[in-house]
């Protein structure tokens, strides 16, 4: 797997782990299932090592589109970008190639995983 | 959800009838390792190091020996659970102190909407003592599978 593109779904996963410690929903199912969650600063440390480990230019982007649409990387299934629904080159279908390199759809911009 | 939907979301690839790890991130490691080997996920390290960050939030241990390791992720296609047990036990800091013999790993995508309530679902099922009970004792999939059909 390329190594940025795992590094983005790894930052997406994240941001979306800080949000969910934040909402009052996920508290509280989190009550119910009888768990505590402190030391939330520890993600945000987290999140900053990993962007740095990423390159000016791919963050720069990333966060652009979170900005725009809330998300950065989007899974391609059965060959369709989640984005924005537009099919991917065929050729990209099996998941260890397309997972190789990393990929913007051409129709959206975002970060392409194969799931 | 109704509680008798619950069943349908274990499955025998997806079970560990005895983990050979015997500590909490040795645990989280081969559990994560076995959605990639039954290609639920591409990479074990992106389940796993969320896992892992969850932990360090706070243990998922329930309490009674019971854990819910439970993340959200883009890695999985659907809401995906695997179950796994460990009749010695495994510390894994519950609020309890005892150690952990059943883990319920839960990972969904970030817009599942029935992961919350399947969580909510879960715990009120395992909370039942005798169920509790009945599952520590179980040593394959489908004796697992009778007793979460017959908790619903």
């Amino acid at each position: 797997m390329h190594k940025i593109l795992q590094t983005l779904v790894m930052l997406q996963d994240l941001d979306c782990m800080i949000d969910e410690v934040a909402s009052k929903d996920v508290k509280n199912v989190e009550k119910k299932m009888g768990l505590k969650i402190k030391g939330e600063e520890q993600l945000q440390e987290a999140k900053e090592r990993l962007e740095q480990s990423l390159p000016p230019a791919v963050l720069s982007k990333y966060h652009k589109l979170m900005k725009r649409f809330g998300r950065a990387v989007v899974p391609v299934v059965g060959n369709n970008c989640m984005g924005c629904n537009v099919s991917v080159p065929k050729r990209l279908m099996v998941r260890e190639i397309g997972n190789r390199e990393l990929r913007n759809c051409e129709r959206c911009g975002m970060f392409l995983y194969w799931v | 959800m109704k509680q008798s939907e619950l069943q349908s979301y274990f499955t025998p690839d997806l079970f560990i009838p005895e983990l050979k790890a015997s500590t909490k991130d040795g645990v989280l490691k081969e559990m994560a390792a076995l959605l990639e080997a039954q290609k639920r996920v591409f990479r074990t390290a992106l389940v796993y190091d969320l896992l892992h960050k969850r932990e360090g939030l706070g243990s998922t241990g329930i309490g009674g020996g019971i854990a819910i390791p439970h993340c959200r992720t883009i890695a999985v296609e659907k809401l995906t659970v695997l179950c796994a047990l460990k009749r010695g036990g495994v510390d894994f800091g519950s609020p309890d102190k005892k150690p952990v013999k059943i883990f319920f790993v839960v990972v969904a995508p970030p817009q599942d909407v029935t992961y919350l309530v399947f969580l909510g679902k879960l715990v009120e099922a395992v909370n039942d003592k005798g169920l509790k009970r009945a599952l520590f004792e179980v040593k394959t999939f489908e004796e697992f599978n009778n007793l979460i059909a017959g908790a619903a």
